[in-house]
C-alpha cells in the first residue's frame, strides 16, 4: 500500500511560525507556506550556513512526513543540503534522522514537472518541526512555495483502477475552482477520481476528520511509484461520494482537482 | 441493527412550547422565540437571559401526548451541568424524570459528537414534557437551547443501502434556506404499505428537519444525523413490497 494523504497538520496547529539564521525578505509574508495555491511563495533574505523555517506546536505531535512544494527552488548554483528538523521538549533544535538531502539535486524532485519534494519522517522530538536548508558555499536566499508537515493518512486499500488525470472542462475566462469548504478559488489544472472499495468505517470517519480536507489544498503521495511515476501530486478536494451496503463496508469515491503547476 | 426516522412528534400533538424558570413560571421575555426549539435550521438557538435556572416545555390541554424517544441538538452545551428530561402527566405537578443529573456526562452522537439521543421509551400519558436545565456541578451558565425533539420514531424492519455524496451549499424548503454539507441517498428495497404509508404520514416529514438515527453505525457512520428530506420516492415491486428511495440533505454542524 503506497498512496499517502499528506494534510499540513502541523502547519494547520503551530503556534508560531518563524525562521532561524535568515530574514524574511521585505514584502513576503511567511504564513504562504502553509497553504494556499503553488503560486504563493515565501523568500527570505540571503544568507550562509544554517538557515531553517520553523514550525512550534501548542504539544507533542508525531508526523510521518513532510513536503516542500517548490523545492526546486532550494536546487540553487551553489546547492544547498536540506534536511528536516525536529524540536526537543527543552527547545533544542536538531535533524531528524534520514531526512537528510546532502546535496538536493534535481533527481530527488517529484510531482509532473520535478518541482517538489517529499519525504518520510521518523522523528524523536515532538513539539516543533520543520525545515532547514545549509548552504554549501557561499549565499543562498531561501524560497520556497509550501512547508507541509505531515501525519498522513492511508485507506489501506489500494485505488480499484489506475486512475488517470484528466483536463478539466475549460471555462471562457480562468480554470480556477473553490474547494469544498469555503470561496476562495484556487487555479486547478485536472481532475482525477479515484476509488477504494471496501473501506471500513473507522477510515471514512478519520479521512472526514483530517485537518482542512475540505477547504485546504493537500498533497497525494505515492511513494513506491505504483500509480504516477512522478509520485507526488499537490491537489484540492473536488467531492466524495460514500455507497455503504453492508455493515464496516464503504466504497468511497474521491474527485481530486490537480492545482496549477507553474515555471 | 436499528435505524430510525425521528421527527419532532410532540410539536404536532402539543398545544404550545413554553420557556419557564425553575418553578414553572412563564418567562415572558425569552417566549416569543421558544418556536427555535420545535424544529428549522440547525444553528437557531434560544439564549437566555442571564443564568437562572431554565425549564423548555412541550404542553397540551387534555389529550395525552406520546413518544418513544427524544433528540437535543447541541447537546454538548449542557455537558457538566444539571439536566432533566422530565415528563408530566399532570403538568405541573405530577412528573417523571426520564433522566436526571447534576453533572450531565453523556454518550454524543453526530458527526461532531454534539447531539444527544434516548430511545426505548413507552410514554402514551404525558400532558408535557421537556427538559429542566440548571448549573449543577458545571456551575451557572447561559444556557442556549437548539432543537429538542419528543419523537414517535419509525423503525424500519430491514437495512438499506446508502450512498453519500459531498454537497456543500445551501437548500431552500418552502422560504427557508438551510446550509447542508452532505447528500444522502437511501433506499430501502421492501417495505409494506402499511409501512410506507406510516413514513409518508410523519407529521412535517418533507417540510421540517428531522433525524435519522443507526444505532449501531453500520450504515450511518456518523449514527445520527440532522437531516433535511426532500424526496421520498415510493415504487411498487412485488406484491405487498414497495422500494422506497429516501433523498435528504444533512444539515451543517458547527463550533
Amino acid at each position: 500500500m503506497s498512496l499517502w494523504i499528506l494534510p499540513n497538520t502541523i502547519g494547520d496547529v503551530a503556534t508560531t511560525l518563524t525562521e532561524s539564521g535568515m530574514t524574511i525578505a521585505s514584502g513576503y509574508d511567511r504564513t504562504h507556506i502553509i497553504n494556499g495555491a503553488r503560486s504563493s511563495h515565501c523568500r527570505w533574505q540571503p544568507a550562509s550556513g544554517s538557515q531553517q523555517i520553523r514550525y512550534l506546536l501548542p504539544t507533542n505531535y508525531t508526523p510521518t512526513h513532510m513536503v516542500i512544494a517548490r523545492a526546486d527552488w532550494l536546487c540553487t548554483q551553489n546547492t544547498m543540503r536540506v534536511k528536516g528538523f525536529q524540536r526537543s521538549s527543552g527547545g533544542v533544535w536538531s535533524g531528524i534522522s534520514g531526512a537528510d538531502y546532502n546535496p538536493l539535486a534535481a533527481a530527488n524532485l517529484m510531482g509532473p514537472r520535478s518541482q517538489d519534494l517529499a519525504f518520510a519522517i521518523t522523528p524523536s522530538e515532538f513539539t516543533g518541526f520543520g525545515l532547514e536548508a545549509d548552504t554549501i558555499s557561499g549565499t543562498e536566499a531561501l524560497q520556497i512555495s509550501k512547508l507541509f508537515v505531515s501525519v498522513g493518512f492511508q485507506f489501506n486499500v489500494e485505488p480499484s483502477f489506475r486512475p488517470a488525470w484528466e483536463p478539466i472542462p475549460k471555462s471562457t475566462t480562468y480554470d480556477m475552482r473553490s474547494p469544498l469548504y469555503g470561496t476562495f478559488p484556487l487555479e486547478v489544472e485536472a481532475v482525477l477520481e479515484m476509488r477504494f472499495q471496501g473501506v471500513t468505517t473507522a477510515k471514512v470517519l478519520a479521512f472526514k476528520a483530517l485537518p482542512r480536507i475540505l477547504n485546504w489544498p493537500f498533497f497525494l503521495f505515492d511513494d513506491s511509484g505504483v500509480i504516477w511515476s512522478w509520485k507526488l501530486e499537490h491537489v484540492l478536494l473536488q467531492s466524495y461520494e460514500i455507497n455503504t451496503s453492508d455493515a464496516d463496508y464503504h466504497d468511497i469515491t474521491l474527485k481530486f482537482l490537480r492545482l496549477k503547476q507553474y515555471e | 441493527m436499528t435505524f430510525q426516522l425521528l421527527v419532532n412528534s410532540i410539536w404536532d400533538q402539543s398545544a404550545v412550547a413554553r420557556v419557564t424558570d425553575g418553578s414553572d413560571a412563564e418567562v415572558a421575555a425569552e417566549q416569543p422565540n421558544v418556536s427555535v426549539i420545535t424544529g428549522g435550521p440547525r444553528h437557531l438557538t434560544l439564549t437566555q437571559s442571564g443564568t437562572a435556572a431554565r425549564r423548555y416545555v412541550y404542553i397540551n390541554k387534555t389529550t395525552p401526548m406520546s413518544f418513544d424517544s427524544l433528540v437535543m441538538a447541541r447537546a454538548d452545551r449542557h455537558v457538566g451541568h444539571s439536566v432533566a428530561f422530565r415528563w408530566w402527566s399532570n403538568y405541573t405537578s405530577t412528573s417523571t424524570d426520564l433522566v436526571t443529573s447534576t453533572n450531565w456526562a453523556p454518550t454524543l452522537v453526530g458527526p461532531r459528537a454534539q447531539d444527544y439521543i434516548l430511545t426505548g421509551l413507552s410514554v402514551a400519558t404525558a400532558q408535557a414534557a421537556g427538559v429542566v436545565l440548571d448549573s449543577g456541578s458545571g456551575g451557572a451558565y447561559t444556557k442556549k437551547l437548539s432543537q429538542l425533539f419528543f419523537c414517535n420514531s419509525f423503525s424500519f424492519p430491514q437495512a438499506p443501502t446508502v450512498r453519500t455524496i459531498s454537497a456543500f451549499g445551501p437548500i431552500v424548503i418552502g422560504r427557508q434556506h438551510y446550509l447542508v454539507n452532505e447528500q444522502l441517498q437511501i433506499v430501502w428495497p421492501q417495505l409494506t404499505r402499511a409501512q410506507v404509508n406510516t413514513i409518508q404520514a410523519l407529521p412535517r416529514v418533507l417540510t421540517e428537519p428531522c433525524f435519522l438515527y443507526d444505532s449501531t453505525g453500520r450504515f450511518l457512520i456518523d449514527k445520527l444525523l440532522h437531516v433535511m428530506i426532500t424526496r421520498l420516492s415510493v415504487v411498487a415491486e412485488f406484491n405487498d413490497l414497495h422500494r422506497l428511495t429516501m433523498e435528504c440533505f444533512a444539515l451543517r454542524q458547527y463550533s
